[in-house]
């Protein structure tokens, strides 16, 4: 079964259109949500969540219709966003006598073993925490009535390295149960390339690819060569170039195919940051 | 829904300590009134009307909407909260300055404001503020707590320039009679406009997009 199924997702607004986004999230795996800020993704964020409403298309989660049976849905799913959370003249000991009645299977328990094993303080106001407190507070939050899905908005953006680390070690082990599911958007790729099974890029409001993170490092390659080589290269496998002082830089797609193809041209791997580059700023693609 | 009650109550701690103050402070200021049992009751409601209103702030200084439309919360249930959260308000507020105010009527007994007297103003006071909070709500829904500050200047002159003119006109004051049967007429008035306030604001809420 699927945790997240979006179909044909669109959605318009003055200056920004949502268009037939299609992805599937399959339970038990976690998916990156990658692409530039305002490409989207708080946006399809907002609509799986019903803070939007959606213009055509159709979002399904745990196979239920996302609007019909919000209330149901929602009590397993948990939720960190880069912005709304509490109040901060309230302390953690407080949010979870709030939690508990809210969310029918809230765990007080297990909340304050996230606490401990964070070492946030229960009896703290949040304005005294900082930035990697709060969010490690707001992922403890999300964590503590047993959801089976984890959307994270921009979750780990603004956070060291060391924080941002602990938290993936976090979401790995929730990933362990195979009724768990996470949706992560982030931009920062290197993150999602440690963790994630598959990778969802949007772009100016529509899908590139959503593909397994595997296949996608598999099938993408940076092919590099000079002015004259470039000449011979198919435009046809020309997905992405960028063109430098030493030479030509070329995205492409089935690498070990085309290793055949071009055997005196050097192919390299590429991380999907630089995919992402590629398509952002590149001088072409189809 | 008690979550959301507990959410605002535990925010709205730190300006509850503010109340008290105010609390004691205008228990002096009133003392040297005429009647200073209505002019402190008055002022009081009006206190805990000014907290519900800054409920919202505090909501929308933390982006909380966002936040609470993402847990098992309908928005029905987000806007009856904060209609609960302003009758808990008002009546915790009046009950306490009644108390007040009866002690202190004890020792400074106003002539002509018995008990009847003092409980007609008292429940004149909380429909006066229901009837407030009830137009202001569905308003706060609409527009968000900001722009709704205009509102509340507004719809506090607005009534005060409306007997005012009255007065100019020259009609006189009703009789104290008309004035306690329409006193006794008002609190069901007041509860079928509060319904009609909420069923707005449902309405409202509901359509919006966060």
């Amino acid at each position: 079964m699927n945790a997240i199924e979006v179909n044909d997702l669109s959605k318009r607004f003055d200056s920004f259109q949502l268009k037939k986004v299609n992805f599937t999230l399959p339970k038990g795996s976690i998916m990156g949500f990658i692409g530039e800020n305002g490409a989207g993704k708080t946006t399809t964020i907002k609509l799986m969540l019903n803070q939007l409403w959606v213009d055509s298309g159709s979002i399904q989660i745990f196979g239920l219709d996302h609007k019909v049976d919000e209330k149901k849905i929602k009590n397993d799913i948990g939720v960190v966003l880069d912005e709304g959370y509490f109040y901060e003249n309230i302390k953690p000991r407080q949010i979870s006598k709030i939690m508990e009645k809210i969310y029918t299977q809230w765990d007080a328990p297990l909340f304050y073993d996230y606490l401990n094993r964070f070492r946030l303080p229960t009896d703290k106001l949040i304005k005294d925490f900082s930035r990697g407190m709060k969010m490690k507070l707001s992922i403890a939050t999300a964590l503590s009535h047993h959801p089976k899905l984890l959307m994270l908005d921009e979750a780990t953006s603004g956070l060291d390295p060391v924080v941002r680390s602990e938290i993936l070690d976090l979401f790995l082990e929730f990933i362990q149960d195979e009724d768990h599911s996470i949706l992560f958007s982030s931009h920062i790729t290197s993150d999602l390339e440690k963790v994630a099974d598959y990778i969802t890029f949007l772009h100016e409001g529509g899908i590139i690819f959503s593909e397994s993170k595997d296949e996608l490092l598999h099938d993408y390659g940076l092919l590099l060569c000079g002015g004259e080589d470039y000449k011979t290269v198919d435009k046809g496998d020309i997905i992405g170039h960028r063109e430098s002082r030493f030479g030509h830089e070329i995205l492409v797609k089935n690498k070990e195919r085309l290793k055949q193809k071009y055997k005196g041209l050097i192919i390299d791997s590429i991380s999907i940051e630089e995919i992402m580059l590629f398509y952002v700023k590149g001088e072409e693609f189809k | 829904m008690i979550g959301l009650l507990y959410k605002d109550f535990y925010t709205l701690r730190q300006y509850g300590k503010t109340m008290l103050f105010m609390l004691v402070l205008f228990a002096v200021i009133s003392a040297g009134l005429d009647n200073p049992a209505t002019f402190f009751e008055g002022f009081i409601i009006l206190m805990s009307m000014i907290m519900t209103i800054t409920s919202f702030s505090y909501d929308a200084l933390a982006k909380w909407d966002r936040y609470a439309l993402s847990m098992p919360l309908t928005r029905k249930e987000i806007v009856a909260e904060k209609y609960l959260l302003s009758i808990i308000l008002c009546f915790a507020a009046a009950i306490l300055s009644f108390l007040i105010s009866t002690v202190v009527l004890q020792f400074a007994p106003v002539e002509g404001f018995g008990m009847t007297a003092h409980l007609y103003a008292t429940t004149t006071i909380i429909c006066a503020a229901l009837f407030f909070i009830g137009i202001l709500l569905p308003l706060i829904f609409q527009f968000g707590v900001e722009k709704s500050r205009v509102f509340l200047i507004a719809i506090f002159a607005a009534p005060t320039a409306a007997v005012i003119t009255l007065d100019k006109m020259g009609l006189s004051m009703p009789s104290e009679a008309a004035l306690f049967s329409f006193v006794k007429l008002l609190p069901f008035g007041i509860l079928l406009f509060y319904l009609l306030s909420y069923l707005i604001s449902v309405r409202i809420y509901s359509s919006k997009e966060i």
